[in-house]
C-alpha cells in the first residue's frame, strides 16, 4: 500500500470503533507491518542493539 | 537484470542468469528468445539438468569466494522457467542456495511470464525465497497487442490471477514487480494504471529489441518512446512516485551522480553473464536480437570458470563503461546517463556494436527530458507528495532529525492506529469475552482504550499473536480488563499468568504464585481489583501500592511522564534481555537517574526534548552487560518504548535521545518506503567494521545525527575539546554513511528526500 494511501486510510479508520474498521484495510495494514511470513533471515532488523 | 551498486573495480561477475527451461508456452510475438535473430533454442535441451545447475552453482560459489564477493544474484529465467515444475524448481533452488550461500548472500529471483504460476509453485517459491517479477504489457488491449498464446488467445486473465496470488499476504513478500514492454501504439496512462491497479511493488519499462538493421517501429514522430514513457514519467511524478519504475529511478539517480538500476543505462559494468540450458556461458541475452549465435561465448560451465567469462573479449567490453562505447557516444552531454543503452541496441551488420543505440534519439530526449523536470520547483514536491497525507510538516521535521510535540503527536496518533488495527486482527482468535468488552469500553470510554492500545507493548503482542496465536492471544483479556478498570466499567475475566504474576498494561501487576490448573478470574469494581485464583479470594484496592498488587512505576518529569517498565511480559522485545521487577529501591534509583538525564536532555538537546514529551512513554530496564558495555535498544514493534541498562545519567541522557531516533524513524518507516527491502548490498559505516544493510545504515545516520548535534551543543557550551572530538565524529559517521548510501541503489524517491533533509540540518552546523 502506497504512504498517501495508508496514511489516508490510518486516519480514516482512527473515526471508526474497532469493530468498523474495513477487513480489508486491517488486512493490508497488518500484512505491512506484521507479515505472517518474517523477512528472510539476516534481513530481520525488527529489533537490534543500538549500535547499528 | 540489474546492475551491482557494490560493482567490483577487477573484471567479476556478480549476476547470473540461468536458463532453466528454453521453452515458452506463450509465443510473443516480440520474444528475443525465439523471434529474432538467434535461433540457438532450438539446439538445445529444453530443460537444464542437474548436472548442470550442480555445476552452475559450483563455478558461481567459486568465483564469489575467490573475490570476496558477499552477495551474488541468481535470475531463473527462459523460455518460461515455471515449466520445469514445481518440484524440479524446489531442486534447483536447493541446490544453488546449498551450494552458494556458505560462500556469499544469494539473492534468489525469477523471471516469468505467470501463466505457470500456481498456489502450489508459491510454496516452493516461498519456501525457497525466489523473488518473482511478472511480465506484463498493461491494460487487456496493451498485453493482448503481443503476449499470446500460440493459438492467438489471451493470456491477460491467466496472468492477472497470477498477480492476484502474488498480492495475498502469504506470497506478497515475493512479488518483485512487473515487467512491461513498451509499445508507442498502446495508450501510455492506460498502460501506467494497469500496471499500477496490480499493486506492484516496483515495475520497469523495457524497450521492444531493435537495432540498426531492424530499427525500432516509429509511428508519426521521431522520437515515440521518450514522449511516450515522459507521459508515463509526468503521471508517475504528479502521482508521488508511489512506487520504484527502475527506468526513471536509473535515470535519476545518473543525473545526481550514482549508479544506474538496470544494464540498459549508465556507465557502471554491466556484470552479468547467460548460463543455457546445455551449461553453456552466454553473454546478455538480449544479444539474440544481432545475428544467429550473437550471444555465444563457446565457453561451458563444465570447462571454463566465471574469471574466463569475464575475459570473453565481448563481455570485458561491456564492463568497460565510457571506454567501451563508439566516439559519438563519448561525445555526448548525456553519455554517463545513457552509457549507449543497451548493449544490443547498437548493433549494425557492417560494424558490430560500435554505434549509439538504435534508440540513440529517443534516449536522449528522455534524459534531457526527465533532468529538465527534476531540476524544475516542483519536481522536489513530487517526490514527497508520497507523504502529503502525513503532513509534509510532519516528514520535513521529523526528517531533518527533529519533530516537535506536534510532529510526534502526529506519528504518535498513526501509531496508535496501527496497533488498533493489529488488535482487530488478531481479535478473531480470541476468547469473545474480550473483544466484547473491549467494544463496549470503547463505546463507554474511548479514551481508556486508547490509552491502554496506545501502551508500546501492546503492539509488540499482537504483532507475536499474529505470528502464533496459540498460547499468547489470552492475553486479550488482561489489555480488555485494563481498559475497564480505566474506563470505571465492571468486568470480570480469566487472565493468562506470566512468570506467577497477572499483568494489566498501563496499570500494573498481581503477584499470584502457583500452582494451579485453571487461570485466575479478575473482576473490577471502581477502584478495585478482585482477584479469584482456586479457592483463593482477594481484593486490591488500585490506589495503594501493597503485595501483590505492584502499580507501573510512574515516572512525572517536567514536561515528560512515562513508566519504568518492568512487568510487562512483552516487554522482552528488545535486543538485550530486560531485568525482572524491580524492588522498591531499584525504582527510586531509576527515577532519580531518569530526572537527572533528562534535565541533561532538555539542557542540550532541548528541540529532541519538545518531541519525547510527545512521544516516550516507557524506559524499560535492561540486565547489565558483564562486561559494563553499555546498552541500550529500541524495538520496532513497540513505539514510544526504549529500553537500557543503568548507567551514568550523563550517557543515559544520550542513550534516550540516540534510542528515540529509532523510536522516529520506524515509525515513519512503517508508512514510507524510504528503500527497496530486497536490495541484498551492504554499506559500509564508520561506527561498525562489518557493511551493514541498508535500513540499518539509514537508522544508524538518523541516530548519530542527533547525538551529533547533542555533542556539538556540549561543546559550545563549555568549550571542551574531547566533546567537540566526540562531536566531529559523530557528524563524521553521519555524513559518510549518507554518502554510501547515497551511492546506491536502494533509496526510493522519499528515501533520497529523507538524506536530503538530514544533509540541510549538517548544512546547518557550518
Amino acid at each position: 500500500m502506497q504512504a498517501a494511501r495508508l496514511v489516508a486510510a490510518l486516519d480514516q479508520n482512527h473515526k471508526l470503533p474497532l469493530d468498523r474498521i474495513p477487513a480489508d484495510d486491517i488486512a493490508k495494514i497488518v500484512d505491512r507491518i506484521a507479515p505472517r511470513e518474517p523477512a528472510p533471515s539476516g534481513r530481520d532488523v525488527a529489533a537490534f542493539n543500538s549500535a547499528i | 537484470v540489474s546492475r551491482s551498486a557494490t560493482g567490483p573495480a577487477t573484471a567479476t561477475l556478480t549476476q547470473f542468469v540461468l536458463k532453466i527451461h528454453s521453452r515458452c508456452d506463450l509465443a510473443c510475438d516480440y520474444c528475443y528468445v525465439y523471434r529474432h535473430a538467434d535461433q540457438s533454442w532450438r539446439r538445445r535441451p529444453p530443460t537444464m539438468s542437474q548436472a548442470v545447475v550442480r555445476q552452475a552453482a559450483a563455478r558461481i560459489a567459486e568465483h564469489a569466494s575467490a573475490h570476496d564477493q558477499r552477495w551474488v544474484r541468481v535470475v531463473l529465467h527462459g523460455g518460461e522457467p515455471l515449466l520445469v515444475g514445481p518440484r524440479r524448481l524446489r531442486a534447483i533452488a536447493t541446490e544453488l542456495r546449498a551450494t552458494i550461500e556458505p560462500v556469499a548472500q544469494l539473492d534468489l529471483r525469477m523471471q516469468s511470464n505467470g501463466t505457470q504460476l500456481t498456489p502450489e509453485v508459491c510454496e516452493v517459491l516461498r519456501d525457497c525465497h525466489i523473488a518473482v517479477g511478472i511480465s506484463l504489457d498493461g491494460d487487456r488491449a496493451s498485453n493482448d497487442r503481443h503476449r499470446r498464446y500460440a493459438n492467438r488467445a489471451s493470456s491477460y486473465d491467466t496472468v492477472l490471477r497470477a498477480l492476484e496470488l502474488l498480492r495475498r499476504p502469504a506470497y506478497r513478500h515475493l512479488y518483485a514487480g512487473i515487467l512491461c514492454t513498451v509499445d508507442v501504439r498502446n495508450d501510455p496512462i492506460a498502460v501506467y494504471s494497469a500496471l499500477m491497479a496490480q499493486d506492484p511493488p516496483r515495475l520497469d519499462f523495457l524497450l521492444p529489441h531493435a537495432t540498426w538493421d531492424r530499427p525500432p517501429v516509429r509511428p508519426g514522430s521521431r522520437t515515440p518512446y521518450a514522449a511516450w514513457l515522459l507521459e508515463i514519467f509526468r503521471r508517475w511524478s504528479a502521482d508521488g512516485r508511489p512506487v520504484p519504475i527502475r527506468l526513471f529511478d536509473s535515470i535519476l539517480a545518473t543525473g545526481r551522480g550514482g549508479v544506474s538500476g538496470t544494464e540498459s543505462l549508465g556507465l557502471d559494468p554491466a556484470d552479468i553473464a547467460v548460463i543455457e540450458t546445455d551449461g553453456s556461458w552466454e553473454q546478455a541475452d538480449s544479444l539474440k536480437v544481432a545475428f544467429d549465435g550473437a550471444p555465444a561465448t563457446g565457453l561451458n560451465v563444465f570447462s571454463h570458470t566465471v574469471d574466463d567469462v569475464a575475459a570473453f573479449p565481448a563481455v570485458a567490453q561491456r564492463l568497460a563503461g565510457l571506454d567501451g562505447l563508439c566516439a559519438t557516444c563519448r561525445a555526448c552531454p548525456v553519455v554517463r546517463q545513457c552509457g549507449g543503452g543497451l548493449f544490443a541496441h547498437r548493433y549494425r551488420r557492417d560494424n558490430g556494436f560500435d554505434n549509439p543505440s538504435a534508440y540513440c534519439a529517443d534516449l536522449k530526449e528522455l534524459i534531457v527530458g526527465i533532468n529538465d523536470y527534476g531540476s524544475s520547483s516542483t519536481a522536489g514536491a513530487a517526490s514527497v507528495r508520497e507523504v502529503d497525507d502525513l503532513g509534509l510538516a510532519t516528514f520535513e521535521a521529523v526528517g531533518r532529525g527533529y519533530g516537535d510535540a506536534a510532529a510526534i503527536g502526529r506519528l504518535a496518533d498513526l501509531q496508535l492506529e496501527i496497533a488498533r488495527e493489529l488488535v482487530a486482527a488478531v481479535a478473531a482468535d480470541a476468547p469473545p469475552g474480550a473483544w466484547q468488552l473491549l467494544l463496549e469500553v470503547e463505546r463507554t470510554a474511548p479514551r481508556a482504550v486508547r490509552a491502554v492500545l496506545s501502551h508500546p507493548y501492546v503492539r509488540a503482542w499482537a504483532v507475536d499473536c499474529r505470528r502464533s496465536p496459540a498460547g499468547r492471544i489470552e492475553y486479550l483479556n488482561a489489555i480488555a480488563l485494563a481498559c475497564a478498570v480505566r474506563g470505571g466499567l465492571e468486568a470480570e475475566l480469566p487472565v493468562p499468568v506470566h512468570d506467577t504474576a497477572v499483568y494489566l498494561p498501563t496499570l500494573g501487576r498481581v503477584d499470584l504464585p502457583g500452582p494451579r490448573s485453571t487461570p485466575p478470574v479478575l473482576s473490577t469494581t471502581p477502584g478495585k481489583l478482585h482477584v479469584r485464583d482456586g479457592d483463593h479470594r482477594l481484593t486490591l484496592d488500585l490506589t495503594a501500592p501493597r503485595e501483590p498488587w505492584w502499580p507501573s512505576a510512574r515516572v512525572d518529569l517536567d514536561g515528560l511522564s512515562l513508566v519504568v517498565e518492568d512487568s510487562d511480559p512483552h516487554r522482552d522485545c528488545h535486543y538485550w534481555p530486560p531485568t525482572g521487577r524491580l524492588d522498591e529501591p531499584a525504582r527510586r534509583a531509576w527515577r532519580q537517574s531518569l530526572a537527572t538525564a533528562w534535565r541533561i536532555v532538555l539542557a542540550d538537546a532541548p528541540e529532541q526534548a519538545a518531541g519525547m514529551t510527545a512521544g516516550l512513554r516507557v524506559v524499560t530496564p535492561l540486565v547489565a552487560a558483564p562486561d559494563g558495555r553499555r546498552r541500550s535498544s529500541y524495538a520496532r514493534h513497540a513505539f514510544g518504548a526504549v529500553a537500557v541498562a543503568p548507567t551514568d545519567a550523563d550517557a543515559l541522557a544520550v542513550l534516550l535521545v540516540h534510542e528515540f531516533q529509532h523510536v522516529k524513524l520506524g515509525a515513519l518507516i512503517d508508512i514510507i518506503d524510504f528503500y527497496d527491502p530486497t536490495y541484498p548490498g551492504l554499506i559500509t559505516v564508520g561506527w561498525r567494521p562489518e557493511p551493514r544493510p541498508v535500513e540499518m545504515v539509514l537508522h544508524g545516520t538518523y541516530a548519530h545525527l542527533a547525538i551529533a548535534d547533542m555533542w556539538r551543543a556540549r561543546a559550545e557550551r563549555s568549550g571542551d575539546a574531547a566533546a567537540a572530538a566526540t562531536f566531529r565524529r559523530y557528524r563524521d559517521w553521519t555524513t559518510e554513511a549518507m554518502a554510501n548510501l547515497a551511492a546506491t541503489q536502494a533509496l526510493t524517491p522519499a528515501g533520497v528526500r529523507l538524506l536530503a533533509l538530514m544533509d540541510a540540518t549538517i548544512a546547518s552546523w557550518r
